[in-house]
């Protein structure tokens, strides 16, 4: 039975017809994957203060506008030099402006100091392979970019949580109330069909500076929404089709004179405050608005623009461009054409708005919720892993996709093929082996028969898990196999020992009996040592012990009883004596 | 021919110095390593940094082992080269990784060459590659195996419910893995994750063995110690033997070279896991077995 089901987990016919194991999931050792250059966003600022305390201050200053930051060169009375590590990509004007009189700016370069980087690494590795068994692999590459290499992760999954900060921050109208310090890691994601919608639910933990801060703002708030906000773009204005006003769905408005859109309806609605937002048309930049651009310089550093560059002139794409870089935001059209207000919504990162409930509103809070819609149900499902995977790693620094690339298996794309033949031979080879060993070809039989045995299952529970098959996890493979033949031969020599002179008369089953003791403790041992392995390793560690304890287990449990059942009625066959 | 005549001949203690002195050799061969090329074992690229050259814009796919050849030709140093596919405009890429940080010269030289040789002329970058595995991850990776020898010891006391004996079965998995270790130093294997997985595949295949060894010598009462020893050796070489012809086969059918360095690590620790149980563990064993026998012969009288 345990077979039958290892096989269907291994091969999943229930998806059609096909000789493929589409149960069983390689990692990039084997199976072609996606390698991903990601620039790590990070600004090292070096500046002239007078004393200690204006370098504070400005690092206090920094904080507030950057969120991070770090004191890679602390204060130096003798240069009166200090450089701080920033975690956004920002120009000058801006840094000076926040400087003010307080200081000079003397260098300004983009760099990642060794901590962060490996900080950042170490946490989108966690993003996109929580539990260590992707196989996914990273590696600092230059100054300041990362390459992380992962297999049959579907890119779009891939490019949500490497190319996402996790910035978190709420308000309740344009007052802060909650920032990334103040929530911790996801305690909960859901998703479901609700009234044709398809929807799903992050929960999160509140501190207790938190809770007492919404307690404070939320003060006769009853009913308003509260904004939740992941990377917000802060930094950028944001730039859109005029025409695209006409498609706004009822409820939601573009204030011209605030230049902001806003979300009402028939309840208390609420802004979309910063960025602001201003309309162009497709071939030519009006001129209010190219005086705004300029008006922003030193306080914005980029154009969000709500679209691709094609969708515009040649002229418009030039005069933005001379005064800001522009990031593009393209429209999703596939599977369908995205709704305008999800598009703006995309735009300013806005995850979520639900409203204060009344008996809340006032009161500290320890959780709350994110609530989003996903345009189908699996959809919905991967923006809550992904929502939940960014959430848990919040990222020091902003991060961008530099490349991405399909890659190759690093074992070459014939390995598997090799693989199978070697493991054949190896059957093959120890089943001779074992055959010349006790003479008998029963015995060699039904040890070969359990070693595949032991493989096949294994290899349904590493399909029912989703665990990935890499270099390690085969090595944990052939240590199942293996340990799987070494019982049964311990099984066998104390079976077949027969007449040797000083052999007590014990009965068969009291021979096998004695046999479990010595397979139970090797298997615990080994279970013991592997489970130490999968909690404190990582990676090609974790995958390795977690096949060697899955398969053990599953040995003994399954697979030793069998054999020695067959063993037993082999030597019936043979001896009847000896079983009583 | 009895393989193990030496069991019944030989004392406890000549068969524990035997252990040791392969032991000794081993340590000996790690430490002149490490006095003279500064390692104990060659680092594989995991913990190394080197160099990521890339290459983009091809519109057809490059032949990647003769690219490896040719640059592990030109610079003498080790190339892994893999095929890319850019997702965006489909075009074909190479990633080229190297251990050695290139020089300027050096990376020009690779260029040449791929413009030379292969009619490779797209876009071309070379950067400082830190390692895959970071030190808080060796950290972490030592604390495991640690942890893992600690787990061991635990379960062996309570499966033989001696001190003694479980004691006995971590100073042969340690010497294993000494063994293990001693075997990449001498045969230059390097330190990656092939080998690590090697290094695992040791830990528990080891127990196997020790725990067989231990549970006939203290916990079966017929015959002398010393038999059941003998007997527990021949069903252990059996054990050990058909892992070997597993190895074997799958070496000499498996052309990928970490395959081969887990092989190397674990069949040289299995070789050195033979000499420590039937030799180390025995030894230690009939030491206790006979000593306790004594002291119960002058009890009793």
């Amino acid at each position: 039975m345990a077979i039958l089901l290892a096989i269907a987990l291994i091969w999943r016919p229930w998806r059609g017809f096909s000789l493929e194991t589409r149960g069983i999931q390689y990692s990039a050792d084997v199976s072609s994957g996606l390698r991903v250059m990601l620039k790590l966003e990070a600004l090292h600022v070096t500046l002239r203060v007078e004393n200690q305390e204006s370098s504070n201050e400005i690092a206090d200053l920094f904080e507030d506008s950057f969120l991070f930051i770090r004191e890679i060169e602390p204060y130096d009375p003798a240069t009166k030099l200090v450089t701080f590590e920033i975690g956004r990509i920002t120009n000058l004007e801006r840094v000076e402006n926040i400087v003010d009189n307080r200081g000079e700016v003397i260098s300004m370069k983009e760099n990642v100091s060794d901590v962060t980087r490996d900080n950042v690494i170490g946490r989108l590795q966690a993003r996109i392979d929580p539990y260590g068994i992707f196989g996914a692999r990273s590696k600092p590459v230059g100054n300041n970019s990362a390459l992380f290499e992962i297999a049959e992760l579907e890119p779009e999954r891939v490019r949500e949580r490497l190319s996402r900060q996790g910035r978190f921050e709420a308000f309740i109208e344009r007052t802060l109330v909650w920032r990334g310090d103040d929530i911790g890691e996801p305690i909960g994601a859901s998703w479901y069909e609700s009234e044709g919608a398809y929807v799903y639910r992050i929960s999160f933990e509140i501190s207790e500076e938190g809770g007492k801060n919404f307690e404070k703002v939320s003060m006769g708030k009853d009913n308003y929404p509260l904004p939740i906000y992941l990377d917000r773009p802060d930094d950028a204005i944001v730039v859109f089709d005029r025409r695209i006003l006409e498609e706004l769905p009822i409820g939601v408005t573009y204030d011209e004179n605030e230049r902001l859109f806003r979300y009402s309806g028939d309840t208390i609605g609420f802004e979309l405050f910063d960025p602001p937002a201003v309309p162009t048309l497709t071939d030519s930049l009006p001129t209010e608005t190219l005086q705004f651009l300029h008006e922003q310089r030193g306080v914005k550093t980029r154009v969000l623009l709500l679209g691709e560059n094609k969708d515009f002139s040649e002229n418009v794409i030039e005069n933005i461009g001379t005064i800001y870089p522009i990031q593009n935001v393209p429209r999703i059209t596939e599977p369908s054409t995205e709704p305008v207000d999800d598009w703006i919504r995309r735009a300013y990162g806005l995850a979520s708005a639900l409203r204060i409930p009344d008996e809340t509103a006032g009161k500290e809070v320890s959780a709350w919720e994110i609530l989003g819609e996903g345009r189908s149900e699996e959809d919905a499902r991967a923006k809550a892993k992904d929502l939940e995977a960014i959430l848990s790693q919040k990222l020091p620094v902003s991060t961008s996709i530099e490349s991405e690339v399909e890659i190759e298996p690093r074992l070459g794309g014939e390995f598997m093929g090799e693989a199978i033949r070697a493991g054949l031979m190896a059957l093959l080879g120890v089943g001779a082996f074992i055959y010349i060993r006790y003479r008998r070809f029963d015995v060699a039989a039904a040890m070969m028969g359990t070693m595949l045995a032991d493989l096949i299952i294994t290899l349904g529970i590493a399909s029912l898990f989703g665990l990935r098959i890499g270099l390690p996890e085969i090595g944990g493979l052939i240590v199942v196999v293996g340990m799987g033949v070494d019982h049964q031969i311990i099984m066998t020599d104390e079976v077949l020992r027969g007449a040797l002179p000083h052999a007590q008369r014990v009965s068969l089953k009291g021979r096998i009996g004695r046999v479990y003791p010595i397979i139970f403790a090797a298997a615990a041992t080994t279970i013991a040592a592997m489970a130490l392995l999968a909690y404190i390793g990582f990676g090609a560690m974790r995958g390795f012990a977690l096949i060697t304890i899955a398969g053990v287990l599953l040995a003994v449990i399954l697979t030793r009883p069998v054999y020695a059942r067959v063993l037993s009625l082999i030597m019936a066959r043979e001896k009847p004596e000896i079983t009583e | 021919m009895d393989i193990t005549w030496y069991v019944k001949r030989l004392r406890p203690r000549q068969m524990v110095a035997i252990s040791l002195a392969l032991a000794a050799i081993l340590a000996a061969s790690i430490l002149i390593r490490w006095r003279t090329q500064g390692t104990i074992v060659p680092l594989g690229p995991e913990f190394t940094s080197g160099t990521l050259i890339r290459v983009g814009g091809l519109d057809n796919s490059p032949d990647a082992d003769a690219i490896a050849l040719a640059a592990e030709e030109l610079l003498a140093t080790d190339f892994e080269v893999r095929v890319t596919v850019d997702r965006a405009t489909g075009k074909f890429g190479l990633d080229m990784e190297t251990q050695k940080d290139l020089s300027d010269n050096e990376e020009a030289q690779i260029e040449e060459m791929l413009s030379r040789q292969f009619d490779i002329d797209g876009s071309f970058s070379a950067e400082w590659a830190g390692p895959a595995i970071t030190s808080i991850q060796g950290e972490k990776a030592w604390q495991a195996m640690i942890g893992a020898f600690v787990a061991i010891a635990v379960v062996a006391m309570i499966a033989s419910k001696n001190i003694f004996a479980s004691g006995a079965i971590v100073l042969c998995i340690g010497l294993n893995i000494l063994g293990a270790i001693g075997g990449m130093a001498i045969f230059s294997v390097p330190l990656s994750i092939a080998s690590v997985a090697g290094m695992l595949m040791l830990l528990g295949y080891s127990i196997d063995t020790n725990i067989l060894l231990t549970t006939k010598v203290l916990k079966r009462f017929g015959g002398e110690a010393r038999d059941r020893i003998a007997e527990a050796m021949r069903t252990g070489l059996t054990m050990t033997s058909a892992v070997l012809i597993a190895l074997f086969a799958t070496n000499i059918l498996i052309t990928a070279p970490e395959l081969h360095q887990l092989s190397m690590v674990f069949v040289f620790g299995l070789l050195v896991n033979v000499i420590n149980t039937w030799f180390l563990n025995a030894g230690m064993l009939l030491w206790h077995v006979e000593r306790r026998r004594v002291r119960e012969y002058y009890v009793s009288e």
